[in-house]
C-alpha cells in the first residue's frame, strides 16, 4: 500500500508547475514504480521533451490559460450538494468552478491533520497534487480505511478530467490556422496528450490502490 | 509551490505541497470523515453562525445596482438584488446572477501574464511585472514625453479614479472611457441643448412617452423596467421606434418600424408639425429657450411627407404622434436612450440627440411631471491634501480633444487612442475593465494600433480580446472579493453605496484595482500620490457627505442630503443659460448650429441590407458570454442568431435555421438566422455579444458573430464616436 501510494504521490506532483525540476521529478516518478511492482506492472511514463513540459505548464496547468484544464477535482463534479439551513445555492449542482464541496471537504480534512494549503493553492485545496499526498501520508501511516476512503471521495473525477483534457484537444486541432502558429499548436496538442497520459496514469494507479486495500480486507 | 524532503537516504527525495506535518497518530486515527458524511452534517446544522450577509454593487454591466450577497461558512450562496437600491429596488438581472459567478469561474485569470514571441502568454511575478512595466513607461516619458501615454476604462467607482489618478500623476491628460462605443454622442448631443449629458422620463406621471431605439427590456436595470411597467399600467401610450419590435414590447402600444440611423428626420418632422400647427409650449419656449426663431425657419422644411421619404414613416405616423404628444403635453416626453440608435451609431448621431432634446423643448415638458427631468448628482468634498496629494495639471492636452471638440470632457473619445497609436502620438495604453479591442471599432484596426503600440497592458478578469494584444495582462480579482471606492448615485435622491468584499479572496495572486494602479504608480516613480489605502480615501470621501464606510456597509446604501428637486423648468446651466435650439460651440466644431437634418453615412445599396444591433438582457457587450450559465442560455435558446425579416426571408430562400453567410466591406461570417415578424424588412439585427476570438475565452470563442467585425472604422465629425451602425452588408444562404 505505501509504496503505490508513494507513486500515486509522485505522479501527483507531475500536474504540477515544475520548471528546470521537472525531468528529477520524472526520474523519481519511475523509481516510485519499479518500487510499487509487486504483484502487479504499473506503467510507467517516459519523460516529455522540455518544450512540450513547458507548453502543459504554462498553457495547460496555469489558470486562466489559453488551453487551460486544470485538474482540480471541484471542476469536474457538482459543485454543491447540500442545501443548508433549507437555502438554495446559487450555484447548485454546476460545474467548472473552484471550491465546491470537494475542496471544502479537502480542506476540512487537511485542518482535522494540522496541515494547511499553501497559497498557490488556496482556490484549489481538491488539485490532485495535494489528494495525492494525503493519500500517501495516510498510507505511510498504515491508515488503509483512510486511504480506501480517500479513493472513493476524491479520486472518481479523473476519467472527466481526462474527458476535458480530449474536448481541449479537439479545440485545438478545430482552431484556424492564424490563431495558433504551426510549433505552438504542435507543442499544445502533444501537452494535452501527455496531460491526458499522466491523467489514465493517475487514475489506473488509484483503481489498482483501491483494488489491492479489497482485497486485503477480505 | 512545493518543497523537496531530503528523506531517509534509501528513499528518494519527495515533493511536499502541503504546509506543517501532521502527527503519525493523527493520519494513523481511524474514522476518518468520509465526503458523504461531512455534506450531511453541514446539511442537518442549522447552523445561522455561519450565515453571513453584505453589500456590494453589480458588475455585470455598468449600473452597479445595489445587491446583498450571502454566505455560508464564508462560501458564496445566493445574491439578491437591493431593495432599497434605486436600480434594483430588490431585482438583480441575469446578468447579475451570471455574474456572481465569476468568483469561483475557471475561466479567471489567476495570476499576471506576459506575452511570448510565439503568441502564448507565460506567467510574470508582479513584482517583475510592475518593474517591466516601470522601466518601460520611463522609456517612453523620456523619448516622448508623458502625453505619449494613455489609459482607456468602462468607469467603475474604483477604477474612474484610480486610472485618471495614476495617468495624470504621470503627467498625462490621455485618460478615456469606454463612451466613444457606447453614449458619447448622446451624452454630448444632450449636454449642447440643456446643459446636462443625460435626462430621465418621470414615468410615475407620463401619459406618452417615446423609445428611439432604446430597449429597457433588453438593456440595464430591473428599476427601469418597473418604473415602465408602472407607466403602461396605469394606461400610458408607449411607442417603441425601432427598426425591430424589441423586448420592451411587451409593455408598448405603438411600434414604428423606422429605416436605421433615420429616426432624426422623424423627430425633425414631429418637431416641424408642432411648429407649423402651433401646437408648441410658447411660453417655454420664449422664456426659457435660445435660438428657436433659426430652429423655426430652418424645421419648415422638415415636412412629414419629406420626413416619410428619409425614414419610411407615413407621413400620418408622423402627424399622428405630433399631435398626440402635443396633447399629453407636458406629460408626455422622448426618452434619451442611451447606446441603442443614437448613442454612437451613426454620423448624425449627435444631431438626434439634439433633435430629441429639442423635441421635447417644444413639448414644454422639461422638468414638468411626466415629463423629461434633468437631476443632480453627489460627489465627495475636497480632502485633506496632506493625506491625499493633489495632482498638478498634465501640461499638454488630451489627445484627440483638438479634432474632436464635442467629445465630453470627462470620455474624450478612446478612439483618438487608436489614431495616436498608429501616428505615434501614443505609445503606451492602459486598458482596465475594457474590452476595446473587441467591442468599441473595427477590431482589425484596433489590433494594427496596437501591435504599433511599445507597451499595452490590460488589467481584467478574463483573458478578453483586448488582454489577448497586450504585452502584460494584470488579473483583477473579481467584485465579491474587493473594497472600492464610494459609489455617488444622482437623480430626485442622492445615495451612497460601495462595494465591499463578500469572500475571501479565491486566488490569492490576483489583485483589486487600487492595488493594481497603486503598485504600477510606484513602479513608475509617482508613488508619492498614492500615500493611502482605498478605505481611508472612501472614509474621507464619505466623510465630506455627511456618513461613513461603517454606515454604508452596514445598511448597503445611504441616502443623502435632500437635493431639493421640484418640478418645474430646470436651470440649463449652458453658456446661455437657457435651453439652446442653437449652439455656438457646435458652429466653432465645424457644424451648422441650428439643431437640423444630418444624414446616415453609409446607404446600402440594392442587394444589400442595414445592419443594426443590440443587447440582450443576459449579456453586457462582450464581458459576459464566457460565463457558464449565461452562454449556456444562449445556447439553448439560439440567441447568437441573426434577425431577418420573414419578406427578405422569403425572396432569398431562406428558411428559419438556416446559415447564412453575412459579408461587408470588412468582413465575413457565417451565423444561424432567426426569420421573424418583428423586423423591418431591409434590415438586419445582430445580438452584439457574439464572435469571440480568444481562444482563452472556450465557451465563448467562434460562438455567433461580432458585429463591429462588419463595421468599417469612422469617427462621427467632432465628436469621435465610433459610428458602430454605419455598414451596409450583404446575405447569402450556405448551401450544405
Amino acid at each position: 500500500m505505501e509504496k503505490t501510494a508513494y507513486y500515486l504521490r509522485t505522479v501527483g506532483a507531475l500536474l504540477t508547475t515544475l520548471g528546470d525540476d521537472a525531468p528529477a521529478a520524472y526520474e523519481e516518478a519511475r523509481d516510485a514504480a519499479a518500487a510499487a511492482a509487486d504483484s502487479k506492472a504499473l506503467a510507467v511514463l517516459a519523460t516529455p521533451d522540455s518544450a512540450v513540459r513547458r507548453r502543459l505548464e504554462r498553457e495547460v496547468l496555469a489558470g486562466g490559460a489559453a488551453a487551460a484544464v486544470l485538474p482540480v477535482e471541484s471542476l469536474y463534479k457538482p459543485w454543491a450538494a447540500c442545501a443548508a439551513s433549507g437555502d438554495g445555492t446559487e450555484f447548485g449542482a454546476a460545474r467548472h468552478r473552484y471550491l465546491g464541496d470537494a475542496a471544502w471537504h479537502a480542506r476540512a480534512l487537511y485542518d482535522g491533520l494540522g496541515l494547511t494549503v499553501p497559497d498557490a493553492f488556496a482556490a484549489m485545496p481538491d488539485h490532485a497534487a495535494l489528494l495525492c499526498e494525503l493519500a500517501a501520508l495516510y498510507a505511510e501511516a498504515g491508515n488503509a480505511e483512510a486511504v480506501r476512503t480517500l479513493l472513493a471521495d476524491h479520486f472518481d473525477w479523473l476519467g472527466a478530467y481526462q474527458e476535458a483534457l480530449a474536448q481541449r484537444q479537439e479545440a485545438v486541432e478545430a482552431s484556424p490556422a492564424e490563431a495558433l502558429g504551426p510549433q505552438r499548436r504542435d507543442e499544445l496538442l502533444r501537452a494535452l496528450a501527455h496531460g491526458r497520459r499522466l491523467a489514465g496514469l493517475l487514475e489506473e494507479i488509484a483503481q489498482q490502490l483501491a483494488t489491492s486495500l479489497d482485497e486485503r480486507n477480505r | 509551490m512545493y518543497v523537496k524532503e531530503a528523506l531517509m537516504s534509501s528513499k528518494p527525495t519527495r515533493r511536499t505541497f502541503l504546509k506543517g506535518t501532521a502527527a503519525t497518530a493523527a493520519l494513523a486515527a481511524v474514522g476518518t470523515c468520509s465526503l458523504g458524511a461531512w455534506q450531511a452534517q453541514r446539511a442537518e446544522a442549522a447552523d445561522d453562525s455561519a450565515k453571513a450577509q453584505g453589500p456590494s454593487l453589480c458588475n455585470g454591466c455598468s449600473s452597479k445596482c445595489g445587491l446583498i450577497a450571502t454566505t455560508l461558512g464564508g462560501r458564496l450562496w445566493t445574491v439578491e438584488g437591493m431593495e432599497a437600491h434605486p436600480y434594483s429596488k430588490g431585482t438583480l438581472c441575469g446578468r447579475g446572477h451570471g455574474a456572481a459567478q465569476w468568483a469561483y469561474s475557471d475561466g479567471r485569470l489567476t495570476q499576471p501574464m506576459k506575452r511570448q514571441n510565439d503568441g502564448s502568454f507565460a506567467p510574470i511575478s508582479w513584482d517583475d511585472a510592475f518593474a517591466e512595466i516601470g522601466a518601460k513607461v520611463q522609456e517612453i516619458i523620456a523619448e516622448a514625453g508623458p502625453e505619449a501615454l494613455a489609459v482607456i476604462q468602462d468607469p467603475r467607482p474604483s477604477g474612474k479614479y484610480y486610472s485618471k489618478r495614476f495617468m495624470n500623476a504621470l503627467g498625462s491628460a490621455n485618460v478615456y472611457t469606454h463612451a466613444a462605443a457606447c453614449n458619447l454622442s448622446k451624452e454630448s448631443g444632450i449636454q449642447e441643448a440643456t446643459g446636462a449629458t443625460n435626462f430621465s422620463v418621470d414615468f410615475a406621471n407620463t401619459k406618452m412617452v417615446v423609445f428611439i431605439g432604446r430597449s429597457y427590456g433588453d438593456g440595464i436595470r430591473p428599476s427601469s423596467v418597473k418604473s415602465l411597467a408602472g407607466a403602461a399600467d396605469a394606461g400610458a401610450r408607449v411607442v417603441i421606434v425601432d427598426p425591430r419590435l424589441n423586448n420592451t414590447g411587451i409593455f408598448a402600444t405603438d411600434w414604428v418600424p423606422i429605416k436605421p440611423g433615420c429616426d432624426i428626420a422623424l423627430l425633425l418632422g414631429i418637431a416641424n408639425v408642432l411648429v407649423t400647427r402651433d401646437l408648441y409650449d410658447h411660453e417655454f419656449v420664449e422664456q426659457s429657450c435660445t435660438g428657436f426663431p433659426e430652429f423655426a425657419a430652418q424645421v419648415a422644411e422638415y415636412t412629414p411627407e419629406w420626413a416619410e421619404g428619409v425614414c419610411d414613416v407615413p407621413a400620418d405616423t408622423i402627424v399622428e404622434l405630433a399631435e398626440s404628444l402635443a396633447a399629453a403635453a407636458p406629460a408626455c416626453a422622448i426618452e434619451p436612450s442611451w447606446r441603442a440608435a443614437f448613442g454612437c451609431a451613426y454620423q448624425n448621431s449627435f444631431e438626434t440627440a439634439r433633435a430629441v432634446c429639442a423635441v421635447n423643448a417644444l413639448l414644454g415638458c422639461w422638468g414638468q411631471k411626466g415629463g423629461a427631468l434633468i437631476t443632480s448628482s453627489p460627489k465627495a468634498g475636497d480632502l485633506d491634501p496632506v493625506k491625499f496629494p493633489k495632482v498638478p495639471e498634465p501640461a499638454a492636452k488630451r489627445v484627440g480633444d483638438e479634432e474632436y471638440p464635442l467629445a465630453l470632457a470627462g470620455t474624450g473619445t478612446n478612439l483618438a487612442v487608436l489614431n495616436g497609436c498608429n501616428d505615434g502620438t501614443v505609445q503606451g495604453v492602459f486598458f482596465y475593465n475594457s474590452n476595446a479591442v473587441q467591442g468599441y471599432a473595427q477590431p482589425a484596426m484596433w489590433r494594427v494600433a496596437v501591435v504599433a503600440a511599445k507597451l499595452v497592458v490590460a488589467i481584467d478578469v478574463q483573458m478578453s480580446e483586448t488582454a489577448l494584444a497586450s504585452h502584460y495582462v494584470l488579473p483583477e480579482c473579481t467584485v465579491l472579493e474587493r473594497f472600492e471606492l464610494p459609489e455617488f448615485i444622482g437623480g430626485k435622491k442622492h445615495f451612497a453605496a460601495l462595494r465591499t468584499p463578500i469572500i475571501e479572496r479565491v486566488h490569492p495572486d490576483t489583485k483589486s484595482c487600487d492595488e493594481i494602479f497603486t503598485g504600477l504608480a510606484e513602479a513608475c516613480g509617482v508613488g508619492q500620490y498614492f500615500p493611502f489605502t482605498v478605505e481611508e480615501l472612501a472614509e474621507a470621501q464619505l466623510a465630506t457627505v455627511g456618513t461613513s464606510v461603517e454606515a454604508v456597509r452596514e445598511a448597503g446604501i445611504v441616502e443623502l442630503a435632500d437635493p431639493g428637486f421640484a418640478f418645474g423648468t430646470p436651470v440649463f446651466k449652458t453658456p446661455t443659460e437657457k435651453f439652446q435650439f442653437t449652439s455656438a460651440k457646435v458652429a466653432e466644431a465645424g457644424l451648422n448650429p441650428v439643431i437640423g437634418y444630418v444624414p446616415r453615412l453609409v446607404e446600402p445599396a440594392e442587394d444589400e441590407f442595414y445592419l443594426v444591433g443590440g443587447k440582450q438582457g443576459i449579456h453586457s457587450h462582450t464581458m459576459t458570454l464566457n460565463l457558464e450559465a449565461l452562454n449556456a442560455i444562449s445556447r439553448e435558446y439560439g440567441l447568437e442568431r441573426l434577425w431577418m425579416a420573414a419578406a427578405d426571408a422569403a425572396e432569398l430562400g431562406i428558411a428559419d435555421g438556416d446559415t447564412v453567410e453575412l459579408s461587408s466591406s470588412e468582413h465575413t461570417g457565417t451565423v444561424t438566422v432567426k426569420v421573424t415578424e418583428r423586423l423591418k424588412p431591409g434590415v438586419l439585427f445582430m445580438p452584439t455579444h457574439y464572435g469571440s476570438t480568444s481562444p482563452y475565452l472556450t465557451r465563448a470563442q467562434g460562438f455567433g458573430l461580432n458585429m463591429m467585425d462588419f463595421v468599417p472604422l469612422h469617427l462621427e465629425p467632432a465628436v469621435g464616436s465610433t459610428m458602430s451602425q454605419e455598414v451596409a452588408v450583404k446575405v447569402r444562404k450556405v448551401e450544405g
